[in-house]
């Protein structure tokens, strides 16, 4: 590629590319755009590509939420409502009892207390599946919600069997780490969204929040240390 | 720190005309013979320069120190001097 070679027109196009302000490619100026190309290819291209990469990611995180709506088993052609609402109720409640399961984890590290309450709220219908995988995706969880939404999709189906209460709340935990993929979203997050907001008040949520709250706090702090002996009888 | 020299007054006080491009401020014999040598031997051309540089006072230094050879300070102090003729003028 030999910048001399190139036409004026082309070298205020590249002179654009490289975000290089400049005014005509005239005799007296060319000598010095083509030096600034060179210099500016040299530090390499303005990374227009990256933010692509970071919407397809989050794209594809979306795509991944949207098609395991199916097999809830609850939508005819036309209702689809409660799915979505289903879906964000129950990563609604993933998301705040894990926010709570962290907290609490954070303020009892390494004390046996803290397995013991993960285990008891994990005895919830809802949660039994995950048991297993507690321990790794307390910290993770934190750190990146959005990858959990695979693996926490299958289980929402079950959410919706168990709890008789119907819950909005894609917001508060959901949301923040899907706006910035809000221009590439699949059309199906955003109906849902709409459409949750429309059916339940935001102050059922609020409740729902506290009561879940004041819940695993009194659990928490009901909680017998098991310090001593496991194989100890208790009398 | 510019000190503004007495060559720079009277080059920013009153319009250039057909001054010769020694008259810049900045620019002295060595330098004014080699802008003369690639055709810039007055200087209204150099003011033409920086303002087909869309008075890109980054570039116009640039362009002027490999044009002349002129060392940073020679080349600030006369991008200076067009800068605040043109506020004068143009």
């Amino acid at each position: 590629m030999s910048l001399s070679s190139k036409s004026a027109q082309e070298i205020s196009e590249l002179l654009d590319e490289y975000g290089i302000k400049h005014g005509p490619v005239v005799d007296s100026t060319r000598a010095l755009y083509e030096k600034k190309l060179r210099e500016a290819m040299a530090r390499g291209k303005r990374a227009k590509p990256s933010p692509d990469k970071t919407y397809y990611r989050e794209e594809e995180e979306e795509v991944v939420y949207h098609t395991y709506r199916p097999p809830m088993g609850t939508e005819g052609a036309g209702d689809s409502s409660v799915p979505f609402l289903l879906i964000t109720f129950g990563s609604n409640i993933y998301a705040q009892s894990h926010f709570f399961f962290f907290f609490f984890w954070i303020t009892n590290c390494k004390q046996e207390r803290f397995r013991f309450s993960y285990f008891v709220c994990f005895s919830c219908p809802f949660r039994k599946p995950y048991m297993r995988s507690r321990p790794e995706y307390t910290e993770r969880e934190y750190e990146d919600e959005r990858t959990y939404s695979r693996p926490n999709l299958e289980y929402r189906g079950r959410d919706y069997v168990h709890e008789p209460h119907v819950y909005d709340t894609p917001s508060s935990f959901r949301n923040p780490s899907y706006l910035k993929s809000t221009p590439v979203k699949p059309g199906g997050d955003t109906p849902k969204k709409a459409e949750s907001s429309h059916l339940i008040p935001p102050w059922v949520q609020v409740l729902f929040f506290l009561a879940v709250a004041g819940f695993l706090y009194f659990v928490f702090s009901n909680m017998e240390t098991t310090h001593s002996d496991p194989f100890k009888k208790i009398e | 720190m510019s000190t503004t020299s007495k060559k720079h007054q009277d080059f920013v006080d009153e319009p250039m005309g057909n001054k010769a491009v020694t008259a810049l401020p900045g620019i002295g014999d060595a330098l004014g013979t080699k802008l003369q040598k690639q055709d810039f031997d007055k200087a209204y051309m150099v003011l033409g320069q920086y303002l087909v540089l869309k008075k890109n006072t980054e570039q116009f230094t640039e362009w002027l120190k490999k044009a002349s050879g002129a060392n940073s300070r020679q080349a600030a102090e006369c991008t200076e001097s067009l800068h605040e003729w043109c506020n004068n003028f143009l």
